[in-house]
């Protein structure tokens, strides 16, 4: 809690400026947020949340329309495909950042056909390995892994879990072998039966584990401590400052979208997410609530990109 | 023509073909990798082979005995296939009642027997069971009628 | 007694007219899906999912399960009646289904899969009840060498599945394969054989396969020649559903043995009910002491399978409730209406949330009577389908099957996809070449692919870790043993046929 309080009041600021902005004649008619991927994930019940919320603010309907498939990339095509009236809108994740860095052939330019409307929350990352192995801290960790045969999971090549890993075997110094599963389940299965030794993955998806001692949580991957795990040092804490990776949610309109809409919408969704009767929706889910302006985000996207971009040709990820 | 053909041999040949191209384009395409590391064309390009090598081996084995003749029909699968290629090219553009029409319709001609008020019959039964079934039970969301134009 | 204590609260959860009620609709829409070619469960489960956002968690799931295990139940009485799968679990069933309705027995065939399908559920349910994190524990023991082993003895067992050449059915296994791997490969994120079409980047549609090769297939063989006089009247009435003693005698053991294949694999995630249920008709037909009989109407060729994909059905909720890993896109919606309500599954569930999960358990039990008591009136209508005129019927078919093709992605590509497989085939049936070897290397193909690339990698290149790891090379020791088995029994065979011959 204490974390989107701080988020909050940094973000009244933006919230002060866009809410200047002018009226706008928006929406005009139904409003698709288009999810690229199925029903049930984190993206789908944060944006489900959102339309509730939104409809009701609007007057119009405000509905959901899961396209999944090909990582995202179906879904994130057809809406850069739509018509630029911001009344289909792409509800995504940071794989809208990775994505220039792994696909060779993306269906859209993520620079040129589209452009952000804002990132409104983000799932923590946490670096996690079995507890058998008695590893309780980073330190330990890298440690043991420097120059022994270890493995580390990713929930395949080109997610945020990859870049996650790559991040961090890159700025420790360490030369494990990386192995891509298929999905986090599967990523998971592979740190209980102790066939890969350390993953990284979300809060939600491990905290029982952890809570059951079958895990030990070695640092969060951000620059603030999760609340479902107060004890767990982030990377930050313990001498990994740049190893930071954040699933976020964000939405994205067609680039022929107006500028103006574009701000409107921003605005009205910053102050919905920030809602109390928001946060108390999504917290169960440990989706942390944050918000930005416009300009803000453009520069963070393009910046991530170009981060990504210069990991995957270090690392030898991309093509 | 077919009759005088083995079909066994024909049937092989087919698999050969097939295996071979899709055994090439993966190799050709996809990187091989280390067997250590697999790459995306190793899987494929073995499979490939393994299609055309067991086509070849129907195809051999079908020299040494008797097989039946192939028994092929023209009209069935043209108007079957047709009816479902009318579905896929309406259902997108005019919505589910045309295309439920024209698989509908389309298909019953492979009976190579015009029955028109049966015909007529079955088409308002399934335009009433269908939105019924798939829409009210099921809740797809799916337009009953559509004007893209 | 602390489990007859939960079982108690569980039942009073599960027996709530709200539950009952939820477990009712579940059922019925299960089964619903079940029967109609062409709807799969993914696609029912994912338009009801926002459901789950109103009903409570242990409500949503108790309705989700229903319609999970409904869809399975159901999804025989096209196998037996149309020889076209109502969900490609059930397309083995076809093989000696169909025959058994041909020979004016589709009743008892209807009857005897509905107690396999409840029989192969109780067996899982109770799995599920006692020895939930046992299982899971043991589940663990998989690692990708003992996958790849464990697809491999099952295609070797299974390369006997269909009637005919066992070369024929190997190169549709193969061929199967290489459908498979259409799609994103997720170990380097290339794109293989899509040609650039988006839709393909997550391969192929197993239903778009499954109702192609089997349900269009089937259509375009059976217009003009299946004529709906020529049934005898007397087969279809409510009486003709009564097993004769024989078929009492022969269904026993296939279907215990049913049940275990298929609550082995519904706990491996990944897996599921179809290759359970292929698996264990494979089985079936390699220790039959007449295995020609199959393929003809064999009673045991029905009732394994389909107690195998209940079975598998039940206990694939082991992984997902006991490690919060899901085992298919299904159970990660499962999953998911678990999530929203801040539900966090994993091994604390059982001790934190109780009620859940022991009601869940329960509405399982509860589920299963509604869905014996339901089926078995049904049968009686459905077998009244028969009565229908094919030229009346196989449109409905083919209508069915493209919406339930479209469904799945609302993408016409996918009708497409039951184009090019219902010509496909039809070419295979042309040259005689096996549909359900195809569907199995469908679905191991890709499953294979990764796990062998996975072990290679974890094994630094060495092959021999599939022989060296204990269970792997128990697994893999066994395959051999089924080879070996295969040779032998196929020269016995040619010996007994070659003394047959001196005699004539």
């Amino acid at each position: 809690m204490r974390t989107i309080k701080r988020l909050l009041a940094g973000a009244a600021l933006a919230l002060g400026l866009a809410q200047s902005a002018a009226a706008v004649d928006f929406p005009t008619g139904t409003v698709t947020l288009v999810v690229p991927y199925s029903p049930s994930g984190n993206t789908d019940i944060f944006a489900r949340h959102l339309a509730t919320a939104l409809q009701e603010r609007w007057g119009h309907p405000v509905v959901v329309e899961n396209k999944p498939g090909g990582g995202s990339m179906v879904g994130t095509a057809y809406v850069s495909q739509s018509k630029p009236d911001a009344h289909t809108i792409l509800m995504t994740t940071s794989a809208y950042a990775t994505a220039p860095a792994v696909y060779k052939d993306l269906p859209f330019n993520p620079e040129t056909d589209m452009k952000p409307v804002g990132i409104f929350g983000y799932i923590a990352y946490i670096l996690i390995v079995n507890a058998d192995t008695g590893i309780k801290t980073l330190e330990e960790f890298v440690e043991k892994a420097k120059g022994s045969d270890m493995f580390a999971a990713t929930a395949g090549l080109g997610t945020t879990t990859h870049f996650g890993m790559e991040k961090f075997l890159s700025d420790a110094g360490l030369d494990l072998e990386v192995v891509h599963y298929k999905g986090g389940g599967d990523a998971m299965v592979a740190i209980l039966s102790k066939e890969a030794d350390i993953y990284d993955t979300s809060v939600a998806t491990a905290g029982d584990q952890i809570k059951a001692g079958a895990l030990n949580a070695l640092a969060v991957m951000d620059d603030k401590r999760v609340t479902a795990l107060p004890d767990v040092p982030t990377t930050a804490e313990v001498g990994y400052p740049d190893v930071q990776i954040r699933q976020w949610l964000g939405m994205f309109v067609p680039s022929g979208v107006s500028d103006e809409v574009v701000t409107f919408i921003n605005s009205e969704v910053n102050e919905v997410v920030s809602s109390q009767a928001f946060l108390d929706v999504v917290a169960p889910i440990d989706i942390n609530i944050e918000t930005s302006s416009v300009p803000d985000v453009t520069a963070r996207l393009a910046r991530e990109m170009e981060n990504w971009k210069k990991l995957a040709v270090e690392r030898g990820i991309s093509k | 023509m077919m009759g005088r053909v083995n079909k066994d041999t024909v049937g092989g040949l087919v698999l050969l073909a097939v295996g071979a191209w899709f055994a090439i384009y993966a190799a050709m395409h996809y990187p091989l990798g280390s067997l250590r590391r697999m790459g995306p064309g190793m899987f494929p390009m073995g499979m490939g082979i393994a299609v055309a090598g067991l086509g070849l081996l129907v195809a051999l084995q079908s020299l040494l005995r008797e097989v039946e003749k192939a028994d092929i029909r023209f009209w069935s699968p043209l108007f079957v296939l047709s009816g479902i290629a009318g579905f896929a090219i309406l259902m997108p553009l005019f919505g589910l009642i045309p295309a439920l029409l024209a698989v509908t319709i389309i298909s019953s001609l492979a009976e190579l027997k015009l029955r028109p008020v049966s015909l007529a019959l079955l088409c308002l039964g399934l335009s009433l069971l269908a939105p019924f079934v798939f829409r009210i039970c099921l809740g797809l969301q799916m337009a009953m009628f559509n004007w893209p134009f | 007694m602390e489990l007859l204590n939960n079982l108690g609260m569980g039942l009073g959860v599960a027996l709530s007219a709200t539950n009952v009620f939820y477990c009712f609709l579940g059922a019925l829409l299960g089964t619903l899906v079940g029967v109609i070619p062409g709807i799969g469960v993914l696609t029912a489960i994912s338009m009801l999912f926002p459901l789950t956002f109103t009903l409570g968690p242990t409500t949503a799931l108790i309705m989700l399960g229903g319609i999970w295990y409904g869809t399975t139940y159901g999804g025989s009485t096209a196998s037996i009646l149309l020889n076209i799968p109502g969900t490609p679990a059930n397309a083995v069933t076809c093989l000696d289904g169909y025959p058994m309705a041909q020979q004016g027995r589709g009743g008892v065939a209807l009857f005897m899969t509905t107690v396999a399908s409840f029989f192969g559920a109780s067996v899982g349910v109770i799995l599920l009840m006692l020895f939930s994190p046992v299982i899971a524990g043991y589940a663990l023991k998989f690692g990708s060498a003992e996958y790849f082993s464990l697809m491999l003895m099952g295609l070797v067992a299974a390369s006997t599945i269909s009637e005919g050449s066992a070369v024929k059915g190997l190169a549709m296994v193969a061929l199967g394969i290489c459908f498979g791997l259409v799609g994103m490969d997720t170990q380097s994120a290339s794109a293989r054989f899509t040609f650039g079409s988006l839709g393909l980047l997550d391969g192929i549609s197993l239903i778009a396969l499954a109702m192609g090769v089997f349900g269009v297939a089937e259509v375009i063989m059976s217009i003009r020649r299946v004529n709906a006089t020529a049934i005898d009247r007397e087969s279809v009435s409510l009486r003709a559903i009564k097993p004769t003693r024989d078929d009492m005698r022969r269904s026993w053991f296939p279907m215990i043995r049913g049940a275990s294949m298929g609550s082995f694999f519904g706990t491996l995630p990944g897996t599921g009910p179809s290759i359970a249920a292929f698996l264990s008709y494979a089985v079936e037909k390699r220790i039959a002491k007449e295995p020609e009989r199959f393929g003809k109407g064999a009673i045991e060729g029905i009732m394994a399978p389909e107690a195998a994909n209940n079975a598998a059905d039940q206990t694939a909720f082991i992984p997902t409730l006991s490690l919060g890993v899901p085992g298919s896109a299904t159970m990660a919606l499962m999953l998911g209406a678990l999530m929203i309500h801040g539900i966090a599954p994993g091994p604390t569930l059982i001790t934190s949330q109780p009620e859940l999960f022991w009601g869940l358990i329960m509405s399982f039990w509860v589920g299963n009577v509604i869905l014996l008591i339901l089926n078995i009136p049904l049968i009686g209508i459905w077998v009244r389908m028969l009565l229908i005129p094919y030229h009346i019927l196989f449109p409905a078919v083919l209508l069915f099957i493209c919406i339930g093709a479209y469904s799945t992605t609302f993408n016409a590509l996918t009708v497409w996809q039951v184009f090019f497989f219902g010509a496909v085939g039809y070419a295979m049936r042309i040259f005689g070449f096996p549909g359900a070897p195809l569907l199995l290397g469908f679905v191991l193909g890709p499953l294979m692919e990764e796990h062998f690339r996975r072990a290679m990698v974890l094994s630094r290149g060495s092959f021999a870790t599939f022989f060296e790891r204990p269970v792997s090379g128990t697994i893999m020791a066994i395959t051999g043993a089924i080879l070996i088995w295969g040779v032998w029994t196929s020269y016995k065979l040619s010996k007994r046929r070659e003394v047959y011959a001196q005699d004539v």
